[in-house]
């Protein structure tokens, strides 16, 4: 199990992938319409496609209230789009914030792989994005989703409750873009603290 | 309802005066006329700012034209061009910017946004999709363009909106103020900031998350995908872009002394090495950054770890770091960019300052200007880059001597006088960027001919003959040296690549497309066609981006500029020959290069203006009708 793999370093942030994701399966060019997010940290030279790790337990079809969440026997996320409910918990529970959501249409918008050929990753100019099944992806995918899981719990019952703004990109994808920013901050000799600001949002 | 392909379909009207947004539909015979982006600035800035308007008053008109391409993924469309009558010229003025607020306006349903009037007090513009709010700045006045942007974004709880904004060299009303994307994108030219400082519009930020329909989209993706393999297989630029972005230009530029050095005093800079692309990479670098859909991805991101300047770190700069550089003889790079860092802050055009820093070390250097001039403050002294860099904040907030070097490069002379004028090097008060007008023949001219003043990117002749070099046109204008430097000292066939490199960029800056990023006329057809359903041909792209340079033009003309206006501040560059490096001996023959220029352009050879047939025939009777009223057409 794989989806599209991701080198943050790598990324310029065109948002070439948002753009055909947009286009290929909403027939439009429309960024936040993408089931792959850039999330830009602007001010510090840093850019992270967030999209759908196809985790091994995904909290998305646990607890989706409507069952209208299924996966493959590849890890792919489907939707039912008849059961869905449109109640948006899916994208509050995903833990590095990769589900979208489609405003007017009311239903959540995941990466399905474009059936096996992801647009996204053949037209990235920079080979920031890859796809490849195999093992050694796996591990690295665990452990993200054991790390977050248990202290996002009780946030995730508050935000049910509040009503969800019409944002990009959210707290999930925010805090996740900023772990990975970590490293390169460091080759930059720029301080950690200068990833505060954005912190503000997540 | 007309149902847009490509355009988005409406323009956003702005009374600030009132404080009142309109959203008005797009016109199909509009928008099939003027094309988008910099057409539309053109064609509604001669309607509605006339002659005796003062730039800095409540009736001058700013305009941000979004590019027909803009989020799309037509390669490199993310550009917009800011339209206005200039404060720093007092005739057109417009200036361009690349990154992602254009597209995000493009995404929240607009083409264009047009500012009338005054707000009596400081604010903000705050679009989402189509819920427009003006709202109060006046807590944000004052702020850099940095902190401002990041204040919006605190206050909306979105650090993912775009955000356009001036630093406080606009709300001083400092001619040469930029319009700022922060933390690096600039619409740096012409003064813009200073008019939008004037309106008391501190920033406009926008959310867009509506689609852009394509009439056609696999005939669009093919030709998109033929642009990028076209322009990364053949074009002479993409990988110096790619490794370096603009500061990789003086790689080319400085070693074969095209360069001007030393507020134009000599051609030569020994030691350019250490501000170049190569240096920076070398240094500083991080990552390269693009702006949307962008396959180049041009902007370098540097830190400075360590030193005098450690701490500074940002995007950029663009080729600026030369003006900064070269100008003023300075090479240390980590001052120069934290020179750059204090521009993109305070909010002013690199360009422009550093031509007027420059002429204040020469009139020092000369004794035209003394200590007495700067009171406590550090004279600017060639190669002193203290001086810079100190002096910089002053200028911004008209302080001191800095309050001076504000009005910008026609004013300052005129108000130290002592014949310190004649060190000045402008065009109809704008200063040209660092390119010797007797070494490249091309820039001899239409830094002469350029609508808004001096500028190297009206015409960008090198990206027009790759771009026309399937056409008739394109085959005519060309010399077989793409890309390489033969032949560009001589006037020969100047006049015809210059007037077809003005019209193809207008073609670009109103599809929003980079110069960089474009492969074939024939391929921008067909990307502009499949998007929009509207079926351009070849020919009619180039009439159209004819059009619009004639209307910028008559903008001027109606004021009563004529060919004795297409001229530098300066005779010396056709009196005196460069004096050092593979161009010495040249001249700039200014009448046999006007003559041919607007002989080609069907203009009156004498006074330069404009001919009403010329106009008829590209569909400008109105404009034509005008300018007989004030004897400015032939």
């Amino acid at each position: 199990m794989a989806g599209v793999i991701i080198d943050a370093e790598k990324c310029t942030n065109c948002g070439i992938c948002e753009l055909i994701c947009s286009l290929t399966k909403n027939q439009a060019f429309n960024p936040a319409k993408s089931r792959i997010k850039v999330v830009p940290l602007d001010y510090l030279g840093f850019s992270n496609p967030v999209t759908c790790i196809l985790c091994k337990n995904p909290k998305c079809v646990e607890l989706c209230p409507e069952g209208a969440l299924s996966q493959t026997e590849t890890g792919m996320i489907q939707v039912d789009e008849e059961k869905c409910n449109g109640c948006r918990i899916c994208i509050d529970v995903c833990i590095i914030g990769a589900v979208n959501f489609d405003e007017k249409r009311n239903l959540p918008l995941i990466c399905d792989l474009c059936g096996g050929k992801p647009a996204c990753v053949e037209w990235c100019p920079e080979g920031a994005l890859s796809f490849e099944i195999g093992p050694a992806k796996r591990k690295e995918r665990e452990e993200i989703a054991i790390e977050s899981v248990p202290a996002k719990r009780k946030e995730r019952e508050e935000i049910a409750i509040e009503s969800v703004p019409a944002k990009r990109k959210g707290r999930k994808e925010i805090t996740y873009t900023a772990s990975k920013a970590k490293p390169f901050l460091k080759k930059c000799g720029i301080p950690e603290e200068a990833l505060d600001w954005y912190k503000k949002f997540a | 309802m007309t149902r847009y392909y490509g355009w988005a379909g409406a323009i956003l009207n702005v009374d600030l005066t009132v404080g009142k947004a309109e959203k008005e539909p797009l016109s199909p015979d509009f928008a099939r006329k003027y094309l988008g982006g910099s057409g539309f600035n053109s064609a509604r800035l001669f309607e509605l700012v006339k002659p005796e308007t003062d730039a800095l008053s409540p009736n001058n008109v700013l305009m941000f034209g979004i590019g027909t391409l803009s989020g799309t993924m037509a390669p490199g469309s993310a550009r917009l061009t800011v339209t206005a009558k200039s404060p720093l010229t007092d005739v057109f003025g417009d200036a361009n910017m690349g990154g992602f607020w254009s597209t995000e306006v493009k995404f929240a349903g607009y083409d264009q946004l047009a500012f009338f009037g005054k707000a009596d007090h400081p604010v903000y513009l705050w679009i989402d999709n189509d819920k427009v709010e003006i709202r109060d700045a006046s807590h944000l006045w004052g702020m850099s363009t940095w902190d401002v942007a990041r204040a919006i974004k605190e206050e909306i709880g979105d650090p993912f909106i775009e955000v356009v904004c001036i630093g406080p060299a606009g709300e001083n009303l400092v001619r040469i103020a930029n319009v700022m994307c922060p933390t690096k994108r600039a619409a740096g030219r012409s003064g813009m900031g200073a008019v939008m400082g004037s309106k008391n519009l501190k920033a406009i930020a926008v959310r867009g998350t509506t689609d852009i329909a394509i009439a056609r989209p696999n005939e669009f993706l093919q030709a998109c995908k033929q642009t990028i393999e076209m322009i990364i297989d053949s074009s002479p630029w993409y990988q110096m872009y790619r490794d370096y972005g603009t500061p990789g230009i003086i790689h080319t530029t400085a070693e074969i002394g095209m360069t001007a050095v030393r507020n134009w005093q000599k051609n030569v800079f020994p030691n350019w090495e250490a501000i170049s692309g190569r240096a920076l990479k070398r240094d500083f670098y991080r990552s390269m950054r693009a702006c949307a859909a962008c396959h180049i991805a041009c902007g370098p991101f540097h830190t400075i770890k360590s030193g005098e300047f450690a701490g500074v770190y940002g995007e950029g700069p663009e080729y600026g770091l030369t003006q900064m550089g070269l100008i003023c003889e300075c090479d240390n790079l980590a001052a120069i960019l934290k020179m750059n860092e204090l521009y993109n802050q305070y909010g002013m055009d690199c360009v422009s300052a550093n031509s007027i820093l420059a002429w204040a070390m020469e009139c020092y250097e000369k004794g035209i200007l003394t200590k007495e001039d700067y009171g406590d403050d550090r004279p600017l002294q060639f190669g002193d880059y203290k001086s810079v860099i100190e002096i910089i904040p002053k200028i911004a907030r008209r302080e001191g001597f800095g309050n001076i070097l504000a009005e910008g490069e026609k004013r300052a002379p005129k108000l130290v006088g002592r014949g310190s004028e004649k060190y000045m090097i402008h065009v109809k008060g704008q200063a040209p960027v660092v390119e010797d007008p007797r070494a490249n023949k091309g820039f001899g001219l239409f830094y002469m001919t350029g609508t808004r003043g001096a500028d190297h990117l009206k015409a960008n002749i090198l990206y027009a003959l790759y771009i026309l070099r399937d056409t008739d046109i394109g085959k005519e204008i060309s010399t077989g040296d793409l890309g390489g430097m033969k032949g560009i000292g001589r006037p020969e066939g100047v006049g015809k690549k210059v007037m077809w490199g003005e019209n193809t960029t207008q073609i670009l800056d109103s599809l929003g497309i980079c110069t960089r990023t474009t492969g074939s006329l024939d391929l921008l057809t067909k990307m502009v066609s499949s998007a929009t359903g509207v079926d351009f041909t070849d020919k009619e792209l180039l009439t159209i981006g004819e059009r619009i340079f004639n209307i910028q033009k008559a903008f001027n003309a109606r004021q009563g500029l004529t060919r004795k206006d297409d001229n530098y501040s300066t005779p010396r560059f056709e009196k005196d020959p460069v004096l050092d490096g593979p161009f010495k001996g040249n001249v700039l023959e200014r009448d046999v290069l006007l003559d041919e220029y607007y002989t080609l352009r069907d203009w009156d050879m004498k006074t330069g203006l404009q001919t009403r047939k010329k106009l008829a025939e590209l569909g400008l009777e109105h404009v034509a009708d005008e300018l007989a009223k004030v004897n400015a057409v032939k």
